[in-house]
């Protein structure tokens, strides 16, 4: 196999950090629970050029339209569309300029110039207050042009930074399987779909991806040699070792958030039952002990406690326990049939997918059972996966008739397509790196 | 040639199970399907022995019924517990053969948890034939979960085909 991914050549060179950080934290909180949030509204300058070449503008455009895009999906700013200009050559707007001042009715303004030198790209971007007709953040980025997408989602990571105090999400990827001719293969995309790539080629059936908390690696269940045992992928030399093949299986593997335990499923005492084992594979704990089916284990963010299925009641229910199998108790009552549980990184609730009359919705429940939302409403929806600000849910839904991976806001809002052709399953956020 | 005689034991193997069958027992429909995923079976079925290569025509050939189940159940129906019957009859008169239990699942519900339910499926007709007296060591179980359904569609009828635990020799 190719070498399967390979850092992203991208090199701040220059930076000026104005670090007078406006309103840093202010919001965060608010855009999470019920009160009303306003979103905070922004408008691009249009971009300048250095040589007006057709070439720069349209790659000035490409990449102002990904900001905004970046910008709208963190839930947190809505964009005017005011059409604005400036003259001047820099990119860098003049506070005296009256005629943007006076004309833009948003908060923020983010004005850029770039240009492109043989093969790199370099944008300078300014982030204004508009009301005090400041210049509260500028940074330079340079990256390889065929990388500009990147660059493009450095941008929004610093100017959501910048405004909120979060850390974006928008050079995390997301993994997923892909049905092919020959099997189900291990798939990675941008966290908004592009740049699909193909990263096993093993013409078997691999599932249930899962991303080392560095990014380096991937575990997930394979059949290549026959039993569904945990493979390792390692992302970098693209080169695959078997990490765990006890008799039966060896399903729903996760990374701990230290990554130095991998929770899973494992049959080698006849019944699937919860264990944990090191990331190297060995030293196996057996956590549950139920007649029936234990699987899907997922880790809370501090590494404590295990969210997990169990139809020991008869029908699938999400359980919780202590990472040493301690503590166990119930925390979905009323629904018939729910699995796949996926611990929020903030803590406070888990994502899971309940069956109804209509197919299977994502639905989220508050740590202490409560709260209880749907956020799907057609098609089966499975496999739930947060990025990593808590904010998001990647999934798999049917609701075309075929299987794609689609991402939405944690209250269900803005879910999006990101792949297509059907056959993608098992989305796997990564953490930011 | 090959493909002649595998198709003429693949008769005989029916007609035999036909003849086998008491009221009500129907012949599974996978019997009558070549096996349309053959390039996706691991390496190990590659293991299994190609009838053709035996002395053909005095061998009686050994073949097992199909069972199945409801939707997210791994308990044995009354129907799975007749074919488990017969399919103990064969292996008590073929004491050399060693099979394998395939569990399969549905397309509904997750990856990870039909693995399990696939497992749990295949188990219970291990345990049932051992508790019939089949030796435990002649029985290999795997779970494929959802990855390998027989009818892809998605409807009642393909559902119910899909789940079932497939018996498939692995020595004989």
């Amino acid at each position: 196999m190719k070498k399967a991914f390979s850092a992203v050549g991208l090199l701040i060179l220059f930076a000026t950090g104005v670090h007078e950080i406006f309103a840093q934290g202010e919001i965060r909180g608010t855009i999470y629970s019920q009160g009303e949030f306003k979103p905070l509204e922004l408008s691009v300058v249009k971009f300048q050029t250095r040589n007006k070449s057709s070439q720069e503008e349209s790659l000035a455009l490409q990449v102002a339209q990904v900001v905004q895009k970046d910008l709208t999906f963190s839930m947190f700013f809505t964009f005017l569309e005011e059409n604005l200009y400036s003259f001047t050559e820099a990119g860098d707007l003049n506070p005296m300029d009256q005629d943007i001042w006076l004309r833009t009715q948003a908060q923020f303004l983010i004005a850029g110039k770039v240009e492109l030198q043989s093969r790199m790209a370099k944008a300078d971007i300014y982030l204004y207050d508009a009301f005090a007709r400041q210049k509260t953040f500028s940074q330079t980025y340079r990256a390889l042009q065929s990388s500009w997408r990147r660059l493009a989602h450095e941008i929004s990571n610093d100017i959501l930074q910048n405004l909120t105090g979060e850390k974006g999400v928008f050079t995390s990827r997301i993994s997923y399987i892909k049905e092919t001719s020959a099997g189900k293969e291990l798939y990675l995309c941008d966290y908004d779909g592009h740049n699909p790539q193909q990263v096993t080629f093993d013409k078997s059936i691999n599932l249930s991806p899962n991303w080392s908390p560095d990014g380096k690696r991937m575990i997930f269940t394979s059949f290549k040699s026959g039993n569904p045992d945990l493979w390792e992928l390692d992302l970098e030399s693209g080169k695959s070792k078997k990490l765990a093949s006890f008799k039966g299986l060896n399903t729903a593997a996760r990374y701990n958030p230290k990554g130095n335990l991998i929770a899973l499923t494992l049959s080698v005492d006849k019944d699937p039952e919860i264990y944990v084992i090191n990331s190297s594979g060995g030293n196996p704990r057996r956590l549950t002990y139920s007649y029936g089916i234990e699987s899907s284990p997922s880790w809370s963010p501090n590494g404590k406690q295990i969210a997990f299925t169990s139809d020991r009641t008869g029908s699938p229910q999400i359980y919780v326990m202590d990472s040493d199998g301690s503590n166990l108790r119930r925390l979905t009552y009323g629904l018939s049939y729910c699995d796949s549980p996926a611990w929020s990184p903030n803590g406070d609730k888990i994502a899971f997918v309940s069956r109804e009359s209509n197919g299977f919705q994502v639905c989220t429940l508050e740590i202490t059972g409560e709260n209880l939302s749907r956020l799907t409403d057609s098609g089966s929806n499975e496999n739930p996966s947060w990025s990593s600000d808590g904010y998001h849910l990647a999934f798999a839904s049917n609701r075309t008739g075929r299987f794609e991976i689609y991402t939405m806001g944690w209250d269900g809002t803005s879910q999006t397509k990101l792949t297509s052709g059907g056959g993608n399953f098992s989305p796997a956020w990564s953490l930011r790196f | 040639m090959y493909k002649m005689k595998y198709l003429l034991l693949l008769i005989l193997g029916l007609a035999l199970l036909g003849s086998g069958c008491k009221k009500g027992t129907k012949l599974e429909p996978a019997a009558e399907k070549p096996p349309q995923k053959v390039e996706e079976q691991p390496p190990k079925e590659e293991e299994t022995p190609k009838p053709v290569q035996e002395p053909e025509v005095t061998r009686k050939e050994v073949t097992f019924q199909m069972i199945h189940f409801d939707f997210d159940k791994y308990n044995l129906r009354s129907d799975a517990i007749e074919a488990l019957n017969e399919n103990a009859k064969v292996l008590m008169e073929s004491p050399e053969v060693k099979i394998r239990i395939e569990g399969h699942c549905d397309e509904r519900g997750t990856v990870e948890y039909n693995l399990a339910l696939g497992e749990r499926r295949a188990s219970a007709a291990k345990d049932y034939l051992v508790k019939l007296g089949i030796s435990p060591t002649r029985i290999e179980l795997i779970s494929y979960g959802k990855e390998r359904p027989l009818d892809p569609n998605s409807n009642e009828e393909a559902w119910a085909k899909n789940r079932r635990d497939d018996f498939k020799i692995i020595s004989q």
